[in-house]
């Protein structure tokens, strides 16, 4: 289970390999509290699934970066790459529809 | 702790199917107003509802506080805006508190909010509905606030304390609070404009306004935004004889699921929503 | 003297019964297990499996016409289905290093079984409980203890502030006061000017506004409304005589500033000047106010004590 902080500096390094979620959230937002746990109960279920967490209240430079307009925001990346960004709740069963497409594909 | 039902709204319906769940001792978390139905208090005289001869609106809704009183229910005064569904259940989110719980059942009432033009759209791209979660987006910028209901002053204020400019449209009056920053538009919000995002508000004089964001906060929301992919017919929710929606453990009754928008209707699906819960839960427990 | 009125006689809130207000704590056997299960599992082992079961975590090699099905060090959990729930089917039983071809919907594929882990849950003893690093928990039974301790921390947390309202307004009931009746038209004052502008904000005008809007917005009549407020008033004066003698007793004296203090949060939070918000928030208001929330403060204090009693 792997669940990693990204702050400006460590960004790139977090996400440039392999397959990862990123949880885009603000200190203040609760409905990025109902995403997240979602995303721990998965993460410890599939321990090769890394999540990075972006809180965009304290990196607003990282969220300008990466244009988050909303939170939350997921971005689905491999090596690097995004390869879906959805904005919004997701319900379980459709991120792990996500996972199984992203992840072996 | 995790509830064995949430239910949110406080009409006929809901009453009906809380009152059943209590008796088979499900432990309820109910969302709703207190004063119950708007919709029952507001009705003249009601001749139809068996057993009850020709009674006001306003006294059938003394009956049923007595009667959720004398059952030890209660009701949290609560906005759910949103219902989001895992391994663990369901969390549902009323006020800023998330809620746990393993059923839900939806007894919204008939009032379903419409939309802005270009709401829909743009949400996500400078259309909010959280206040508190997009907010840091703006600081010295200009924003569109529409302001559906007076509890939600606070959020009004949050957002006047980042943003450097606040159009304030309201459909409840002159609000309380006023800050020099906040500017309360007499004219109404028609469109929200914009390509990729936001980029200005249409008003119904004609007017333009150019605004970097807009927030809709709204008392109600609609079934289809609580619920992701909930299988609605037009504004009515999809359900089967047993009141089961399309989504595993979420379950309607009411006027919410569609016509006829009757009294006694309504409480005959939220006790057979009831009874179609417990036999869910029941099997739920088997696994 | 903080307040004008006063009270013959105060009943003492300590003799109400909070268990009238209160639903007892309960933690189900299923969420202790649940919360239990979860903390032995950060501490499990991981081992290496002989012949995979479902949930272990293995890692196969495939090769297929598929691309998805044609790569080296896929990993997956067998048995969930994440990856392919007919191909994980054909995994359970095989060993590390075993190569089988097997027929799924996508094709034909040849895999092979690199490596399979499982996490063993460490049997519940007290050593294990011991380890877990949590203070004061060196047993199977204080782990237990421990994990309801914490949940009914939150609980107390949670439900608190409501059951103290209940209790301060039988406090109120149970209790005699002698309310001096310039005092009491002041509060009764302000409660209807309150009441008026719930209305005015709604949109309405409190002079002639009906039954039927006043029900609109606030949820009962115009009659309702106005008494239900005038009652809000009357009853935070209560409290206030009630708090100004506790205050009395305590020698809990308002100390220079605080005032000043009110008066600029209230500018700041409304928006207004001081000399604006001095008449929003008049320093006999300021007073009552003051009493009011040490006595609740007070019932607060009391309320969270019977409900952290096991």
């Amino acid at each position: 289970m792997s669940i990693n902080i990204a702050h400006t500096d460590t960004f790139e390094e977090l996400t440039r390999e392999g397959f990862v979620i990123v949880d885009f959230y603000s200190t203040t937002c609760v409905p990025c509290k109902m995403l997240s746990r979602i995303l721990e109960d998965l993460t410890e279920d599939y321990p090769f699934v890394n999540i990075v967490k972006v809180n965009v209240t304290d990196d607003p430079k990282l969220g300008a970066d990466q244009q988050i307009e909303a939170v939350p925001t997921v971005k689905f990346m491999r090596d690097g790459e995004i390869l879906e960004t959805v904005v919004g709740l997701m319900d379980e069963d459709e991120i792990i529809e996500k996972i199984s497409e992203y992840f072996y594909n | 702790m995790r509830y064995d039902v949430a239910i949110i709204g406080s009409g006929p319906a809901a009453i009906s199917a809380a009152l059943t769940l209590k008796l088979h001792n499900k432990s309820i978390i109910w969302f709703g107003s207190k004063n119950l139905s708007p919709k029952v208090e507001r009705s003249e005289m009601i001749a139809n509802y068996p057993g009850v001869k020709m009674v006001t609106g306003t006294e059938l809704n003394r009956l049923y506080r007595e009667q959720i009183e004398d059952a030890g229910l209660e009701i949290e005064e609560r906005q759910v805006t949103n219902i989001s569904s895992s391994r663990r259940g369901f969390m549902v989110l009323g006020g800023n508190d998330i809620y746990d719980a393993k059923t839900v059942l939806l007894a919204l009432g008939s009032t379903s909010p419409k939309g802005f033009p270009g709401e829909a759209e743009l949400l996500g791209h400078g259309v909010s509905y959280c206040a508190t979660c997009d907010g840091f987006l703006y600081p010295g910028r200009t924003i569109a606030i529409f302001c559906g209901s007076k509890e939600f002053e606070h959020e009004v204020n949050y957002l006047a304390e980042i943003a450097a400019k606040v159009y304030l449209f309201t459909s409840c009056g002159e609000p309380s609070v006023s800050r020099e920053n906040i500017e309360v538009n007499p004219g109404k919000l028609k469109t929200i404009q914009g390509e990729e995002k936001v980029t200005a508000i249409e008003l119904t004089d004609g007017t333009t306004v150019p605004v970097d964001g807009v927030f809709v906060l709204r008392p109600a929301v609609a079934p289809g935004m609580l619920v992701k992919g909930l299988e609605l017919n037009g504004a009515d929710i999809v359900v089967d004889r047993r009141m089961a929606t399309n989504k595993p453990g979420v379950f309607a009754a009411g006027d919410c699921t569609g016509r006829p928008y009757q009294l006694a209707k309504a409480v005959g699906e939220g006790n057979i929503a009831a009874h179609s819960i417990v036999e869910y839960l029941a099997e739920k427990e088997k696994q | 003297m903080i307040v004008k009125s006063k009270a013959i006689r105060i009943f003492d809130y300590h003799d109400i019964d909070v268990g009238q207000f209160a639903e007892p704590f309960s933690m189900s056997e299923e969420e202790l297990e649940g919360k239990l299960k979860k903390l032995l599992l950060r501490h499990a082992e991981t081992v290496d499996a002989d012949m995979i079961e479902a949930d272990d975590i293995v890692t196969v090699d495939t090769v297929s016409e598929t691309p998805r099905f044609n790569k080296k060090g896929v990993q997956l959990k067998a048995g969930r289905g994440l990856y392919s729930r007919e191909l994980e089917a054909e995994l359970m039983g095989m060993r590390v290093g075993e190569e089988k071809a097997v027929t799924i919907p996508e094709g034909e594929v040849t895999v092979t079984v690199i490596s399979a882990k499982r996490k063993v849950l460490p049997e519940l003893t007290d050593e294990i409980a011991a380890s877990l690093g949590i203070d004061g928990v060196n047993t199977v039974a204080e782990l237990k203890s421990h994990i309801e301790d914490e949940a009914r921390s939150q609980y107390v947390e949670d439900v608190t502030e409501g059951i103290a309202v209940a209790v301060s307004n039988e406090l109120n009931e149970r209790s005699e006061f002698e309310l001096d009746p310039d005092e009491l038209e002041t509060v009764r004052a302000e409660g209807k000017s309150m009441a008026d502008d719930m209305l005015r904000s709604s949109g309405l005008d409190p002079e002639t506004a009906t039954d039927e809007e006043v029900t609109a917005v606030a949820g009962q009549s115009k009659a309702a409304h106005y008494s239900f407020l005038d009652a809000i008033s009357v009853d935070g004066l209560k409290s206030a005589v009630i708090g100004s003698v506790m205050m009395e007793r305590d020698g809990e004296v308002i100390q220079p500033g605080e005032y000043e203090e009110a008066v600029k949060l209230c500018a700041e939070g409304m928006g207004l000047t001081r000399e604006e918000a001095e008449t929003v928030i008049t320093y006999p208001k300021f007073l009552r106010q003051r009493a009011g929330n040490y006595c609740f403060e007070a019932i607060v204090k009391y309320v969270k004590e019977y409900l952290e009693r096991k």
